[in-house]
């Protein structure tokens, strides 16, 4: 009975590093142009004889994949720590204003005309946007242990980068940078490079590193605030982990990939029933399971028959929504 | 010996405030009640015995020990809490809800040792929770929850107990095994600290009261002189009777 407990975490592990084995290697094989499956995998290790064959597969198709990877980790793990932090099952990165005030930078990038001259500016100011957001929400909400007061700021600043992503869209200086603006929030892991990947990496690294690192206060934190403080959690501590952690990896995320929602929400709900509702056990299996999906989810626009390439955020919001409910309703019922 | 003593401990809520020079001693071995009417400070007494409040002034000691001195992992070897209508966010199953009364002991990286193991076993043996300890906490009833809880805070070890209100919601049968429970506790050495409504129990069950009103102590010593009608009358405004069993029974409002 003592042992069970781990044995069931050692077979989701296997179960979820299958599954990541499996998307990853077929995000490789799958794409828009169809690539025999040897010549691909040669192509991959560098040793195929095909150049443009290995142009595809190793500019294109696996800078896409482990962006997917490190994006769902982020948002998979992000979504488990807030939840656990906040006590709170509809928790996500949206939360705490980090996405929104991510995609109000990368706005502004596109709006003022910087993403035409460099490169990197988009993800630059999306990061800046994330920072942004980081510095106001500290600042506003450092006085006070309750996390209610988080939450509240979090959806002002929600709120706030939301308002001006809009103004600027109504301003926009012409129809091409709006409709810049309307396709990069929608969320992509289309035509994505190296440069990017290594953008996005140290971040979200550092945020997974922060996130996990909290994960026995978050523990303790299931008999609440008071208690958990009485158990020796330093409250600022955990929150100040899990805040910034969430914050440079969702950031980073959103800085390369545009906001690509429901994953951080739906992902933790997932996976829980599996680790009998232990937050702490809850963080790396929903990395896993976050990049898991993604991976997934980015493979299926791929082959969707649409003239253009749906957006993936579109994606797992449309699949993610219903799957959500039927979630709601199925545990309300088993817990009730 | 070494007690629990608070020396002329003064909290504030914001701006209120909220006790007001209390000064009291709990000693091993016995059972300490709190009672008083609503908002006369019993809460806010516990808490800021855990050190989850700041003292506006006063100290308390265990022993020789400020507790205001020690890290927060140190106070919870000593002082263990159990605060009202204990909400657990999470289905977990009951060992691992036990198992968090050991986390004062945890080092950082280290598994749980023998010793916590230890801990948790009998914790859920005195409750008389082996039997459910790898149970949901949201598919038990409110009695056997309210035994999980105090598993929990039996199997921190700590010198100290501190318990608000652990009988309400609960029926006689529930009272009675809880009673029960820190009555073992108490003879095992432990300083209890309870908070209780139902001044029958209180006064039936518990060596010694403090009677608080407006945030300050308005009678202490043995639960049978200080829950007297003419002190509860003081206290709570209503008019008791003393029934041929020791209990209270409330006649009128005054």
């Amino acid at each position: 009975m003592r042992n069970s407990s781990a044995d069931g975490g050692l077979l989701l592990y296997i179960i979820l590093l299958t599954l990541l084995v499996l998307v990853s290697v077929s995000a490789l094989l799958i794409g828009f142009t169809p690539l025999p499956v040897g010549d691909t995998l040669a192509a991959l290790f560098g040793i195929g004889d095909d150049e443009k064959i290995q142009l595809i597969v190793q500019e294109i198709r696996l800078p896409r994949t482990l962006m997917g990877l490190l994006v769902g980790a982020s948002l998979g793990m992000a979504g488990a720590a807030l939840q656990g932090l906040l006590r709170n099952p509809l928790a996500d990165p949206g939360v705490i204003g980090i996405s929104s005030s991510a995609g109000l930078g990368a706005v502004i990038a596109i709006y003022y005309g910087y993403a035409a001259s460099f490169y990197l500016a988009v993800p630059s100011f999306a990061m800046a946007g994330a920072l942004a957001a980081i510095v106001l929400l500290y600042v506003l909400s450092r006085r006070d242990t309750s996390v209610l007061t988080l939450i509240l700021v979090g959806v002002g600043i929600n709120a706030l980068s939301g308002a001006l992503i809009s103004l600027s869209m109504s301003l926009a200086p012409n129809p091409f940078s709006l409709a810049d603006m309307v396709l990069w929030l929608l969320g992509s892991l289309a035509n994505r490079s190296y440069t990017d990947v290594s953008l996005a990496l140290p971040f979200i690294l550092i945020g997974v590193v922060l996130m996990a690192s909290s994960d026995r206060s978050l523990r303790a934190l299931s008999l609440g605030e008071d208690v958990a403080a009485t158990l020796g959690v330093n409250l600022m501590r955990t929150r100040l982990l899990i805040v910034l952690g969430s914050a440079l990896a969702v950031g980073a995320s959103v800085a390369v990939s545009g906001t690509i929602g429901f994953i951080g929400l739906v992902t933790p709900h997932l996976i829980r029933p599996f680790v009998k509702y232990d937050p702490a056990r809850l963080l790396i299996p929903s990395a896993l399971a976050g990049a898991v999906l993604i991976t997934f989810a980015d493979i299926m626009v791929r082959l969707l028959p649409t003239d253009r390439e749906m957006k993936l955020g579109v994606l797992t919001a449309l699949v993610g929504t219903p799957f959500f409910l039927y979630l709601v309703i199925k545990t309300r019922r088993n817990t009730r | 010996m070494t007690s629990l003593r608070l020396e002329n401990v003064s909290v504030s809520l914001g701006q209120d405030p909220v006790l007001n020079t209390v000064s009291l001693e709990a000693k091993p071995g016995e059972l300490t009640v709190i009672c008083g009417p609503n908002g006369a400070g019993k809460s806010t007494l516990l808490r800021a015995i855990t050190g989850i409040l700041p003292l506006r002034a006063g100290a308390i000691y265990w022993g020789d020990t400020k507790l205001s001195d020690l890290a927060t992992h140190e106070t919870g070897k000593h002082v263990a809490y159990l605060p009202q209508g204990q909400v657990i966010h999470w289905p977990l199953n009951v060992e691992s809800i036990v198992r968090l009364g050991r986390r004062s002991y945890l080092q950082p990286f280290a598994k749980q040792t023998a010793e916590d193991e230890a801990a948790v076993d009998t914790a859920l043996e005195k409750t008389g929770m082996t039997a459910f300890r790898s149970r949901p906490i949201s598919q038990l009833s409110g009695g056997e929850c309210a035994r999980a809880l105090l598993a929990r805070l039996l199997a921190s070890d700590a010198s100290v107990y501190l318990i608000d209100e652990p009988l309400a919601a609960l029926d006689p049968y529930y009272q009675m095994s809880v009673l029960e429970v820190l009555k073992q506790c108490a003879t095992e050495g432990k300083c209890v600290v309870t908070v209780v409504h139902d001044l029958s129990i209180a006064r039936r069950y518990f060596d010694t009261a403090y009677l608080l009103k407006d945030g300050q102590v308005l009678q202490h010593g043995p639960a049978e002189s200080v829950l007297s009608p003419d002190a509860i009358k003081q206290a709570y405004d209503i008019d008791v009777e003393i029934t041929n069993r020791g209990g209270i029974e409330t006649v009128a409002r005054t």
